[in-house]
Parts: structure tokens; C-alpha cells; sequence
């Protein structure tokens, strides 16, 4: 049975089809990680209509690869010009630039891969023995259990955002209630369309996620790139110093990275555990492992002025959270930031249900996404290294030709999907909703997680109830549910202590 | 520790963070009213109506915090930016453009056409030249009809 299990893994992953999809979703993610302004997230909602067409491992497979490439691709143009690709990057600024100002940029671009690659690995391998336990113990879960659980989660992620904790929340909610027009499930009956037929069916998951992830963040840089070209400013980039002579005369050797386990361990440590909780995400895995490192090195001094031991760190740290993300999808159905709700998304595309019972129901495929997790690191350190004197390229690619390119993929990709014009417009709608939040400094995430979230949420919630014959201390009349509200509230405070002390 | 910001600086948050809360509590109270005066379809155990109450009441309590909080001030886009609210509207236009006349006019012709339109309008006049803009626009044509024209319909 077990081999059997085993050569159907195997066969799966190792397809020509489904290793061709992830290396190609390697090398898109490096490739629009090393373009600032075009994160990893934006990139995985742009593929969401073209996976939706997929097999499951080629989907995951692939949006994943984009994931991992977008993490090393952002700290490719934090390292040459200062300027993060992904947020993730941001912490990598802190020693990365200065690296290359010291005129060693090929060091640092090769140390920030290999640690990059090494966070993956001990994120992969978490994955794989963490993620079935707690599946299994999630099994025992009831409806008030998955309630706490739904109600935790939005709260931790939507709370953790310094200075926008309020904001957060009303996005988080915003999200939820957008989740709930269409159909209700339990009686069937419409609500919230505004006697729109098409909303008869609810939003639609594509057209919402890319509006909010990909569109909203185009609107806004073609609006600064057309305010800038009118202005007369040249782009940051553009104007930077175009050092790449310096990438022929500096060479990492593998004692000299040897020497750097230290931090990698600790960034693979730190990135694995935050990765895990849900909300925290690889910002905040950045600083904190680079702040950790300082702590444990025996040259802190070091750190800013270009330390590869302070690029080692938060580039390990911020990698491990990718494949540590979907632990909480994987064993409860939660995804526990931005890129785990796409990629949670993509999963229900293909018919397969985020939560406890995924992994039994679908084992074959499971094992055969964890297996295509390893060999997209694989993928990753291999096509980088061939490729990294390219990529430096790349990132100076101008936005004025890029972006258009990427909308209309965007509108396209979106119609694509089911021949619907009102996904169009519900994709613009989502858009300019998104740009509304950003210029108003409401986070993303939070309403695209609540949006995810709040089905399961209802359900929960009015089963409980009926459970309960509507006495809302069933809620917490259950000893799991009350250890899910305290571990939750102990892990707001531990994580809002840590954002509040990040360097 | 409270953090101080320049007097002009929190001035310049505060006012779209009190239009957020505003707005919010807005949306807040119009709903709660729907769900006490519309016409919500009871089903089995509590009604539909419960999660967006839940939701209604969260948001309009976060609007109040927006609106009252010293939080309000210690906001992470501190930076004054130009105002892009034109722009984006425009670019949201071009998108609608774009859609249009792929299905209008044909999937080639319309990319190209719109790409032309929005590259030409994004370089700045001093380097405005044919060459890279024609490239581009006829790179994204092609491209746009190899994945939507060839590569779709295979797939599918």
C-alpha cells in the first residue's frame, strides 16, 4: 500500500509536465521578485486564471515556485540598488546595499541565495513532518473548535499590523462581509446582491484576489510612473548606478559561507517558526532573524555596514516562511498570510478543500506538492546561480513598458476564466478598492483573508449555534476552544512585541 | 512612549484617516439599518443576517477607534506623494479600453493598439521614441495571442 502510495508520488511529481510547470514558476517568481514593485503576490494572483486550468501539483507546484524565486528575487534588487523587490526583502537593505557599496555585490547576491535556499529547505521539511500531525488532531475539532479557530486567525492577522491595528480589523471584516454576498447556504436564499442576478453566486474568488493583490498595485505605479514622467524625474532605479561591473571581480567561496551558519540557522529557525503563525509573515521574519543574528554574532558591530552575516540572516529567515506558511492552511484550512490565502485559493479552484481532511483525502497529491516544494528549492538555487548576472538586468526593466503589459494580462486573465464580462468589472471594482487602501493606509491582506475566511466562519459559527440550541456559552464550553483562545491571545502579544521591537 | 510626528505631517494623515472612519461608520450604520429593516430569508437555527451583523458592528467599533485613537497618528505612509487619484482613475479607464476593444476590434489589434496608447502616454516627452514603443506593443500583441489565442484553448 505504502509503495504503492510512494510510486504514484513519485510518477506524479516527477512528470516532465509538472517539472517543467515548476521551473517555469521559479523563474517567473525570480524574475518579477527582482522587478521592484511586482512582489511575489502580485505575480501568484496574475497566474491564478492560468493554473486554474491546470492539474493540481503542476498548480501548486508552480504558483509555489513563484512564491520561493519572488522571495530570493527581492533581495536581488535590495542588494544592487537599495530598493526592495518584495517587502520580504526589506530587511536584507540593512547590510545587502551596503555590501554592494563596499564593492562586493556578487558575494552578497550569492551568500542571500544560498541562505535563501537553506530557509526553504528547513521551511519544506517542517512542512512535511508538522502538517499531518496537526491535521490529525484538527480532525477532532467540532464546528465551536473551527470557530475559535476562524476568529483567532482573523483577529491575529488583522491585529498585527503596527499602527493599523483598527484599520486591520475593518478590512478583516470588510472582507468577511463581502464573503457573505450570494447565496446563503443555509436557506438558500440571496442576500446582499442588490438584486444584481450575477451576484446570485457570490464574488468571484479570481476576479477579488488579483484586483486586490495585482490591480490595485498596478493603478497606483502607473499613476506614479505618469505623474513622474510628467514631472520630469527620472526612476530610482534607472538613475542608480548601474554597478554591474563589480559582478566579475568578487567570488564567494564555500568556506567563507561555511562560516555563515550561524545566522542561517538562526534565520531558518526564526522564519520556520513565525512562517507558522498565521499573519506574521516574511517582513517581520526578516528583521527578527536579523535582529536575533545581531544579537548572536560574534561581530555585531559589523552589522550595517555591509555583513554578510546580516544578509545570511533575514534572507533565511524570510524564505523559510514560505513553505512554513501552509502549515495552519494544510492542518486547519487557515492561510496564514497573503500568499497562503492564493495559494489556498488555487487549491479550491481545483476542487480541493483546505483543512484537516485535505491530506487524507488527497494524499497522493499532497505528497507529491511536498515533494515539488523540494525541488523547486532545487530549481531555485540552480537557475539563480546560472542567472543571477541577469537578473540585475532585469530589475532595471522600466515600469512604463511593464505595466500595461501586466494589467492587460490581468483584465485578460480574469475574463479568461468563465467568459464573464462582470468579472471584469468586479475585478476593477476590487482594484480601485485596493488602491483606495493603500493610499489610505489600510492593510490588504486582512480583507482578502477575511474574504477567504468568512464562509468557513459562518458555517462554524451557525452550526455551533444550532449545536448549542443558541446558547452562545456552547462557544466556549469546550477545553480546545478555550486553549485556542489563549494560545491565540499569547500570540498576539508575543508577535506585537516583536513587531513593536524589530530594528 | 508615544511617537511624535510633525504637527503638518499628522494633520495630513488625520484627514483621509477621519474620511476612513467616517466613511466606515457610514457603511456601518446603512447596513445595520438593512438588516433591521430589510427583508432577510430566516433558515434553519439563527438567521443569515448574524455574521454580517458581527461584521457591521466590528467595523463601525474600528471606525470609532479610527476616528478617536491617538493610533489614528501613527500611521506607516507618512510620506507625502503627489496625488494620484486622476491617474489611477485614467488607468482604471485604460483597462476598461483595453477590454473593449480586444472585444471589439479582435484580441491583436486591440492590445496593440491600447499598449501602444499607454506606453506612449507613460514615457516622458524627452525620450519619447517610436522604436521601443512599437517593440513593446507589438511584443504584447503577440505574446497576449499566443497565450489567449494558442495556449488557452489547448489548455482547455
Amino acid at each position: 500500500m505504502t509503495a504503492d502510495i510512494l510510486a504514484t508520488v513519485t510518477t506524479l511529481a516527477l512528470s516532465p509536465a509538472v517539472i517543467f510547470a515548476v521551473l517555469t514558476g521559479v523563474l517567473l517568481g525570480v524574475t518579477v521578485g527582482a522587478v521592484p514593485g511586482i512582489s511575489g503576490d502580485m505575480a501568484m494572483a496574475l497566474l491564478l486564471p492560468y493554473v486554474f486550468t491546470m492539474d493540481p501539483a503542476p498548480a501548486i507546484g508552480m504558483l509555489m515556485g513563484v512564491y520561493k524565486g519572488g522571495l530570493f528575487g527581492g533581495s536581488v534588487s535590495a542588494i544592487l540598488f537599495g530598493v526592495p523587490g518584495t517587502p520580504g526583502a526589506a530587511a536584507t537593505i540593512l547590510d545587502g546595499f551596503p555590501a554592494k557599496e563596499a564593492g562586493y555585490p556578487n558575494r552578497a547576491l550569492h551568500v542571500a541565495l544560498y541562505s535563501s535556499v537553506a530557509g526553504d529547505f528547513a521551511g519544506v521539511l517542517v512542512l512535511v513532518f508538522v502538517a499531518a500531525p496537526l491535521a490529525m488532531l484538527a480532525l477532532s475539532f467540532g464546528p465551536r473548535e473551527f470557530f475559535a479557530l476562524y476568529l483567532a486567525s482573523i483577529v491575529i492577522i488583522a491585529g498585527l499590523d503596527r499602527g493599523r491595528i483598527a484599520k486591520g480589523l475593518a478590512a478583516a471584516w470588510l472582507g468577511v462581509l463581502l464573503a457573505m454576498v450570494g447565496r446563503d447556504p443555509f436557506s438558500g436564499a440571496e442576500r446582499l446582491t442588490f438584486g444584481l442576478p450575477e451576484l446570485g453566486s457570490g464574488l468571484g474568488l479570481i476576479p477579488v484576489l488579483i484586483g486586490l493583490f495585482a490591480v490595485s498595485e498596478i493603478l497606483l505605479q502607473a499613476a506614479r510612473t505618469w505623474r513622474e514622467s510628467n514631472s520630469g524625474k527620472t526612476n530610482t532605479i534607472a538613475a542608480a548606478d548601474k554597478s554591474l561591473h563589480y559582478l566579475a571581480n568578487d567570488h564567494l567561496g564555500w568556506r567563507e559561507f561555511r562560516s555563515l551558519w550561524r545566522p542561517v540557522a538562526i534565520g531558518s529557525a526564526t522564519g520556520t517558526f513565525i512562517g507558522a503563525l498565521p499573519g506574521a509573515g516574511a517582513t517581520l521574519a526578516g528583521f527578527l532573524s536579523y535582529g536575533l543574528a545581531r544579537r548572536a554574532s560574534k561581530h555585531p558591530e559589523r552589522f550595517g555596514t555591509g555583513s554578510l552575516e546580516g544578509v545570511a540572516a533575514p534572507e533565511a529567515g524570510n524564505s523559510a516562511t514560505a513553505c512554513a506558511t501552509l502549515i495552519p492552511l494544510f492542518a486547519f484550512g487557515i492561510p496564514g498570510s497573503g500568499s497562503a490565502a492564493l495559494i489556498g485559493a488555487a487549491f479550491m479552484m481545483q476542487g480541493i478543500s483546505p483543512g484537516p481532511t485535505m491530506i487524507d483525502d488527497n494524499m497522493t497529491i499532497v505528497y507529491a506538492i511536498f515533494v515539488l516544494l523540494l525541488i523547486g528549492g532545487i530549481f531555485n538555487l540552480l537557475t539563480s546561480k546560472l542567472l543571477l548576472p541577469y537578473y540585475s538586468r532585469i530589475a532595471m526593466l522600466q515600469p512604463r513598458y511593464v505595466l500595461p503589459v501586466v494589467l492587460g494580462l490581468a483584465v485578460l486573465g480574469t475574463y479568461a476564466t468563465n467568459n464573464v464580462a462582470f468579472d471584469v468589472w468586479v475585478l476593477l471594482a476590487a482594484g480601485l478598492l485596493g488602491v483606495a487602501m493603500r493610499l489610505l493606509g489600510v492593510p490588504i491582506a486582512p480583507l482578502a483573508l477575511g474574504f477567504i475566511l468568512g464562509p468557513g466562519l459562518e458555517r462554524a459559527l451557525r452550526q455551533s449555534l444550532i449545536l448549542g440550541h443558541n446558547d452562545l456559552a456552547y462557544l466556549v464550553a469546550s477545553p480546545a476552544a478555550i486553549a485556542i483562545y489563549a494560545a491565540s491571545t499569547a500570540m498576539l502579544i508575543l508577535l506585537f512585541r516583536a513587531h513593536s521591537t524589530r530594528p | 512612549m508615544k511617537t511624535s510626528f510633525p504637527k503638518s505631517l499628522v494633520a495630513h494623515r488625520k484627514r483621509p484617516d477621519a474620511a476612513l472612519g467616517l466613511g466606515l461608520l457610514l457603511i456601518s450604520m446603512v447596513g445595520l439599518l438593512h438588516i433591521w429593516f430589510g427583508r432577510w430569508e430566516s433558515g434553519p437555527g439563527v438567521g443569515s443576517w448574524l455574521i454580517p451583523l458581527i461584521a457591521y458592528l466590528c467595523m463601525a467599533l474600528a471606525a470609532i477607534v479610527i476616528l478617536w485613537s491617538p493610533l489614528a497618528e501613527i500611521s506607516e505612509n507618512d510620506e507625502t506623494e503627489p496625488d494620484v487619484r486622476c491617474p489611477v482613475v485614467v488607468a482604471a479607464a485604460w483597462a476598461i479600453l483595453l477590454f473593449l476593444t480586444v472585444l471589439n476590434i479582435g484580441l491583436m489589434v486591440g492590445t496593440f493598439a491600447a499598449v501602444l496608447l499607454a506606453t506612449w502616454c507613460l514615457t516622458p516627452r524627452d525620450q519619447q521614441a517610436w522604436l521601443p514603443i512599437l517593440f513593446t506593443s507589438s511584443l504584447a500583441a503577440v505574446g497576449f495571442w499566443f497565450i489567449f489565442g494558442i495556449l488557452a484553448p489547448i489548455i482547455v
